[in-house]
């Protein structure tokens, strides 16, 4: 790798995906959410007070990604310590499997989990931050008053919701997110949120006490209980702060990886990034079809130990044979790739997929002080559970579906006080000891193969990072479906991964199911920042000079 | 007639006064190769049986905690759980094992009753005990189960006989047994307690014991002893299910607390056991003038009273998720400022404002395991599985029930406050004692008592059988008065402490297994106040 080709050949986009600052970045899948981070750190706060501030501002903007009633993950990288801060949302104690259908556990109320962005969020805030409480919330606010544009992805996303919106009996979703309650609003029709505002407001107020055994508690008691969902004042009283775990850790060629440790994902892309590692970097970054097969052959394998192998969150630590995380398994698994797609591993379009591509979003954020914040966040699908607390303008989150529901002995089984399984692997690079990238994507099972081709091109290849997201990418399902931008590849590689025996799912060029990756760089051979939005999603990347 | 035929003239004045048929436990014991001390002497011996066997200080602890659910089945078993604090010499490393049950899936208070809490079906949390105890073994361990389990099994099938302890603690619980499925198996005729001396077998508890050493703990979670509790648990209106079962409540690793006094370094238990009491209690206590400090005497006592007390109230106020402990900024039960305060409030004379066993093993290579492990109430929840032949706990009792903001406060899958503490300390960084006790509250208390009584050079039996007292949150203070001076109730009194006067030996102020490193060997004591007995390997 040659960090100063990766950090010189960075251009700046007009669009803002793309850009450079002298005293720190933020880069998120909105641009009203990333100016608020930038507003943040021109005002005095750091990496992790920007970091709550984009957070708040996406929960009003990009409200059907995430928000309030949803949960947050993350890393924060201080000083030299780096803490892996599991914002976990849990099960309700009444929502026992045997109460829960395929519908419910979807769609409507009782699909929830205790919502813990705002204690994740207060954490933060309480524990990094250096501006007050209020000064994070406070741009939020503003956007939720003031109104921001709808994207065209918000537009066709309310569209495809329209059923699960309106067969809800109490309308709730759609009232807030469907033009006058029934159809999809139009591209660039702006969208102002009074109730969120005025949540917001009284959150910043009155502190993340109200949420969990104050007046909104009480109301989210109260909407819960009207509408049969099985979240209660006592399930909200035990406030969910989140638990600081340690974050893994892996090298690629001469940079370190830390990421998220279960319930998150992040052995999923060290392990296919320790596959890669055995490969040289000269095949890998030269691009060829071959490489590209192995690429994907990589992404497949390592999605397959992940999901034979869940771990109890707070047992984990103690895992004698950590062996996704075992760079000689890796190095056997990187073995084991041949010229062909695996032929015990047999395509089958049937096989489990994780939910949603387009759901989820992360945002990155650096300061000059040398702090770094990759977070991700979530309401799980696309508009939660498409019902929205009454007269509190956030959606609840459908988190039941990211658990297991049929067998009991699952660390993830549907049950009280149970996390769910989450797909996101917010990272951060070390190079040379210090904070180099930090990165993350949403996405659910692309999550990995988005970040693990990212770094790829950076690492082996020298790209910028603008480059590196931009560039093409593939998926491969562990059903052996590879999905990859046809249109952007050169027509060999894709007839090549078809000879090997994948099945090709042929998406649209720059298509969000492909990830959508949110990076920021500290520059290490020249002074400052750059920042990328990922053009899949938008967004823009912005920082103070 | 010829000599042989004469029958012996017995001098009466040689015979002892006690009654004969009574088993006399060996309380101190010592031993080159390692020490097991715990609170029954069958227990005891299957410790030393498995060490003599080449089985460590792990497999020796478990071995006897299998027997404890046999031969003291009212105070442990495997419907309970298991809390371990462990030291492993060869990599130097101490941690706290925490085996803590959770409360089924079906939890919920609004469909429990206050009487549900403590007896009955539906008292009980996930049964830990079989999965915690397997755990170590097979992580840190050397023998197979079946070998480890050989000994309860034997206890079981053999019986063993009731105590005087025993059969005064079932006439006080009869109420309680009388009625319920636990009667079936522990009264004589399901109606009086089995007389003293009795031999006491349990064919069902073996033939659990049995399946587990051919098939795994993992019957118990997923298997044909599954099944068994799940169809009597649903008979009978209980909360437990396979599906509860089926999420095997493995242990949790977490460091120990640690803590200076004196020259020792103390390792104990973190939440959600009771360590951060103890340390507490020691930092408040070498911090107190030296007139202040010899519990033996009026100022000491009442200085000890009160210290107890503070701690208490710092616990009360300060519930920590055991998960959440570590990230905590700023640990104020572990603060030797927050104790200065408190012991300057002590020396100024400022007024300031439960049943589990516990058993302590030694090997010869340096490994160390305190354990303390319970079905909380004495005989749990009073409900057996007739064909399991083990009683199952009680604790959704110990958990809170007013606050939905507090950590233990019950729900599904939430795990209950322990009073536990499971301590090892260690001299001139190497591990020289490991004690522990039951006895609910008591149990901190218990150990600071014996603890304070080694540092003041007093041998390990005289540490153990000295004289103890307890002080409740309300001010009351329990103690073996007769055996203290007898100016001591006045100056608590006097202090503003109300004064109870309990038996010499109480069973009510816990019960300390202490096993002590020294340069020669190794010496166990078990306390008198129970059934307990000390032993080692002979070498």
């Amino acid at each position: 790798m040659n960090p100063r080709k990766v950090e010189s050949t960075f251009r700046p986009a007009a669009d803002g995906t793309a850009a450079e600052a002298a005293r720190g970045m933020v880069a998120s899948a909105s641009s009203h959410a990333t100016r608020a981070g930038v507003e943040i750190l021109e005002a005095g706060g750091n990496a992790f007070d920007a970091a709550c501030a984009v957070a708040f501002a996406l929960s009003v903007c990009e409200p059907h990604m995430s928000g309030l009633g949803g949960q947050t993950l993350g890393l924060l990288h201080r000083g030299d310590r780096c803490v892996a801060l599991d914002g976990s949302s849990r099960v309700p104690a009444r929502a026992l499997r045997e109460r829960i259908d395929s519908k419910t556990q979807r769609d409507g109320y009782r699909a929830a989990t205790v919502p813990s962005t705002p204690a994740a969020l207060a954490w933060i805030n309480r524990h990094y931050g250096r501006l007050s409480w209020p000064e994070v919330i406070a741009p939020a606010v503003r956007i939720a008053r003031e109104g921001y544009p709808i994207t065209p992805l918000e537009s066709e996303l309310q569209e495809r919701e329209l059923g699960p919106f309106l067969e809800s009996s109490s309308r709730s979703g759609a009232r807030y997110f469907l033009r006058g309650g029934e159809r999809p609003y139009a591209a660039g029709e702006v969208l102002q949120q009074p109730d969120l505002a005025d949540t917001l407001e009284q959150l910043a107020k009155e502190g993340v006490e109200s949420f969990y055994s104050g007046d909104i508690a009480q109301r989210i008691d109260a909407d819960m209980r009207e509408n049969d969902g099985f979240l209660r004042a006592d399930d909200l009283a035990l406030t969910p702060w989140p638990i600081e775990r340690a974050p893994l850790r892996r090298r690629y060629r001469s940079t370190t990886v830390l990421t998220m440790p279960p319930p998150g994902s992040g052995r999923t892309l060290l392990l296919a990034l320790m596959m890669l590692n055995h490969l040289d970097s000269s095949f890998l970054g030269g691009r060829s079809p071959e490489s590209r097969h192995f690429v994907a052959e990589t992404l497949r394998k390592a999605l397959r130990q992940r999901h034979e192998r869940p771990y109890d969150p707070d047992s984990y630590p103690q895992v004698e044979n950590k062996r996704m995380l075992s760079r000689t398994f890796a190095r056997e698994l990187a073995a084991s790739i041949t010229e062909q797609i695996d032929p015990g591993l047999p395509v089958d379009p049937n096989a489990p997929v994780l939910d949603g591509w387009d759901e989820t979003t992360h945002l990155s954020a650096m300061d000059s002080e040398g702090n770094a914040a990759s977070i991700t966040q979530s309401i799980e699908l696309a508009y939660g559970a498409k019902v929205a607390a009454n007269r509190l303008g956030f959606l609840y989150n459908n988190y039941l579906m990211a658990c297991d529901t049929k067998d009991p002995s699952h660390p993830y089984y549907l049950r009280p006080g149970g996390v769910p399984w989450s797909s996101a692997a917010p990272a951060i690079v070390v190079r040379r000891g210090r904070p180099w990238i930090a990165m993350g994507s949403p996405g659910s099972e692309r999550i990995s193969s988005a970040l693990a081709q990212f770094l790829m091109h950076v690492v082996d290849d020298s790209a910028s990072i603008q480059e590196a997201v931009d560039r093409p990418r593939v998926h491969c399902s562990l059903g052996g479906v590879v999905s990859l931008e046809a249109g952007r590849f050169p027509g060999e590689v894709v007839e090549h991964l078809a000879e090997r025996g994948y099945r090709i799912e042929s998406m649209p060029e720059y298509s969000s199911a492909l990830g959508a990756i949110q990076a920021v760089l500290r520059c290490q051979t020249r002074r400052g920042f750059q920042g990328v939005a990922d053009r899949r999603r938008g967004g823009a990347a912005a920082g103070p000079d | 007639m010829r000599p042989l035929d004469r029958p012996r003239r017995v001098d009466t004045d040689l015979l002892e006064l006690g009654d004969r048929r009574l088993h006399h436990p060996q309380r101190l014991a010592a031993s080159r190769g390692g020490m097991v001390s715990t609170a029954h002497y069958r227990a005891t011996e299957a410790g030393v049986e498995v060490l003599e066997a080449g089985g460590n200080a792990i497999d020796a602890a478990a071995a006897a905690a299998f027997a404890l659910g046999v031969c003291e089945p009212a105070a442990s078993g495997l419907g309970g759980q298991t809390m371990m604090l462990i030291h492993l010499a060869d990599e130097q490393r101490t941690l706290a094992l925490d085996g803590s049950s959770r409360a089924p899936n079906r939890a919920t208070l609004d469909t429990l009753s206050r009487a549900d809490l403590s007896r009955g079906y539906r008292a009980t949390t996930v049964p830990s005990t079989p999965a915690v105890l397997d755990y170590a073994r097979r992580t840190w361990g050397r023998r197979p189960l079946a070998q480890v389990l050989e000994p309860a099994i034997r206890v079981a099938e053999e019986g063993f006989t009731i105590s005087g302890l025993q059969h005064a603690l079932t006439r006080r619980e009869l109420p309680h047994l009388k009625g319920r499925s636990a009667a079936t198996l522990f009264l004589k005729a399901g109606a009086t307690p089995l007389p003293v001396g009795a031999l006491f077998r349990q064919e069902a508890l073996a033939a659990t014991l049995r399946r587990l050493a051919e098939h795994g703990v993992e019957d118990f979670y997923n298997g044909q002893i599954a099944r068994t509790i799940d169809e009597d648990m649903v008979r009978n209106d209980g909360l437990l299910r396979l599906e509860d079962l089926a999420r095997i409540p493995w242990p949790i690793e977490r460091p120990p607390l640690a803590a200076r006094f004196g020259p020792y370094r103390v390792f104990t238990f973190p939440p959600p056991g009771a360590g951060r009491t103890l340390v507490e209690m020691l930092n408040i206590v070498e911090q107190l003038p030296g007139r202040l400090g010899d519990p033996d005497t009026p100022a000491g006592a009442v200085a000890l009273a009160q210290t107890i007390r503070q701690a208490f109230r710092d616990r009360r106020d300060r519930p920590f998720d055991p998960q959440f402990y570590a990230q905590i900024p700023e640990k104020r039960m572990l603060s030797r400022d927050h104790a200065r305060q408190i012991a300057r409030g002590i020396a100024r004379g400022t007024d300031l404002r439960g049943e589990t066993t516990h058993l302590s093993v030694m090997d010869g290579e340096g490994n160390v395991v305190a354990l303390t492990q319970s079905i909380e109430l004495i005989y749990g929840a009073a409900v057996v599985t007739p064909e399991l032949g083990f009683l199952y706990n009680d604790y959704l009792s110990a958990f809170e029930t007013e606050d939905p903001s507090h950590p233990y406060y019950l729900r599904p899958n939430a795990v209950p406050w322990a009073s536990v503490a499971p301590t090892i300390v260690f001299r001139r960084r190497r591990p020289w004692a490991a004690m522990g006790s039951p006895g609910s509250e008591r149990i901190a208390p218990a150990v600071l008592q014996v603890l304070l009584r080694l540092h003041a050079g007093r041998p390990p039996l005289d540490a153990v059988a000295a004289p103890r007292l307890h002080c409740f949150l309300d001010g009351v203070v329990a103690l073996e008065a007769s055996r203290m001076r007898d100016d001591i109730p006045a100056a608590l009194e006097r202090a503003g402490f109300e004064v109870e006067k309990r038996d010499p030996y109480s069973f009510f102020l816990g019960c300390v297994q202490l096993v002590v490193r020294e340069p020669d060997g190794f010496v166990g004591v078990a306390d008198s106040r129970r059934d307990g007995s000390a032993g080692g390997p002979r070498v």
